[in-house]
């Protein structure tokens, strides 16, 4: 039967990769690097990827609160032209465990949208690129709407991540599984209180502050509690994607993280969670 | 008002290469097939961005208008006009 063996959050900013190749003893390529040793060290076969699609696959025509992409292989980003972003034409796939994943979610009440021809944008390359950088492992999207309100209740995403975990233990594979949230805990791109030549606003460092706390500490009853729809909004037009973080902490139990840092400035969290400890 | 012919033609800013172009070279040929109320097509014509906050867009996509210049906008521009909609000048 398969396994967790590990679970790692982190953001997705496309000026990554060329941060990271401009500096790279810099502090992306620290805060990335010390995910990366965990995820290397517990070593998963594949790895389910809890994302926010930003309006590339999903828009207004079509947006599911979740949805899994389910294809021999994937590529992306298209048109997202970020100085430096890398472009991946063949993105494996976890094809037989996505659609396990989709029986056993429909099993549990999670309608899930299903798709089997899809592209990734930035939000699914930049954490793989960063923690997978041979794209040797194959990926599983599974994408939360944590970008157009309404968002789904985080109780309910708490939920979804809860299936997961139950579905990783019943696929019969001999399989080590790893789980990577993808997106910031706070973020506001494009609006009124953006600082001056940036796209974004500074982060909500109140809200970052104590998603950070509820991590390190397992106070995931107090986060759930406090992700509201109308504190996430609060917290910027992509905090929403702090839900792909309370999916990963459905998936990850009662388990402590063992490495959680914060970088305030950028609205961000870096974590790992192993199984081997 | 829906807002959706807005957020379709900002969805197709980013992903279609062929009407980012278009938008550039004739803005109004390029919104005419789009399911815009006149307000909302006058608004984006106009780089209209306090308008257009207004009307409830989503700001994350209308990001994506001074990202690639659509209707003359630079990122300066669009911060002041969105500023300056909120009745903030500084």
């Amino acid at each position: 039967m398969a396994e967790l063996v590990g679970a790692f959050g982190v953001p997705h900013m496309p000026t990554t990769p060329l941060a990271v190749r401009q500096q790279p003893t810099g502090e992306l390529a620290r805060l990335f690097g010390a995910v990366r040793a965990h995820l290397e060290a517990v070593d998963p076969d594949v790895l389910l990827v809890f994302d926010t699609d930003h309006f590339a696959s999903w828009s207004y025509h079509a947006l599911p609160v979740f949805a899994l992409g389910v294809a021999p292989t994937t590529c992306g980003p298209g048109t997202d032209d970020w100085p430096g972003l890398t472009s991946f034409a063949a993105i494996p796939v976890a094809e037989s465990f996505g659609q396990h994943v989709y029986r056993r979610g429909l099993d549990h009440g999670f309608d899930l949208t299903l798709s089997q021809d899809f592209t990734v944008d930035h939000s699914i390359t930049v954490p793989l690129e960063m923690l997978n950088p041979a794209m040797q492992r194959p990926m599983l999207p599974f994408w939360v709407n944590g970008i157009a309100p309404p968002l789904p209740l985080a109780r309910r995403v708490f939920a979804a991540g809860c299936m997961v975990r139950e579905a990783i233990a019943a696929w019969p594979e001999p399989a080590r599984v790893g789980i990577i949230a993808s997106g910031a805990i706070s973020g506001d791109i494009g609006g009124p209180h953006a600082r001056p030549g940036q796209p974004g606003a500074p982060a909500d460092a109140d809200w970052v502050r104590f998603v950070v706390a509820c991590l390190r500490e397992g106070s995931t009853d107090a986060l759930l509690e406090a992700a509201t729809r109308e504190r996430l909004r609060q917290a910027g037009n992509v905090a929403g994607e702090c839900l792909n973080w309370i999916a990963l902490l459905g998936s990850v139990g009662d388990r402590r993280p063992v490495q959680v840092e914060m970088q305030l400035e950028g609205g961000n969290a870096y974590a790992a969670w192993r199984w081997d400890r | 008002m829906s807002l959706y012919g807005i957020h379709k033609a900002l969805y197709l800013l980013q992903n279609d290469l062929a009407f980012r172009e278009r938008l550039r070279t004739d803005p109004a040929g390029a919104l005419a097939p789009l399911p815009l109320e006149a307000l909302e097509r006058q608004a984006l014509l106009d780089g209209d961005v306090a308008t257009l906050y207004h009307m409830g867009t989503h700001t994350f996509l209308m990001s994506r208008l001074p990202r690639f210049n659509a209707f003359g906008l630079t990122r300066e521009e669009y911060q002041r006009r969105l500023r300056r909609g909120m009745g903030d000048e500084g």
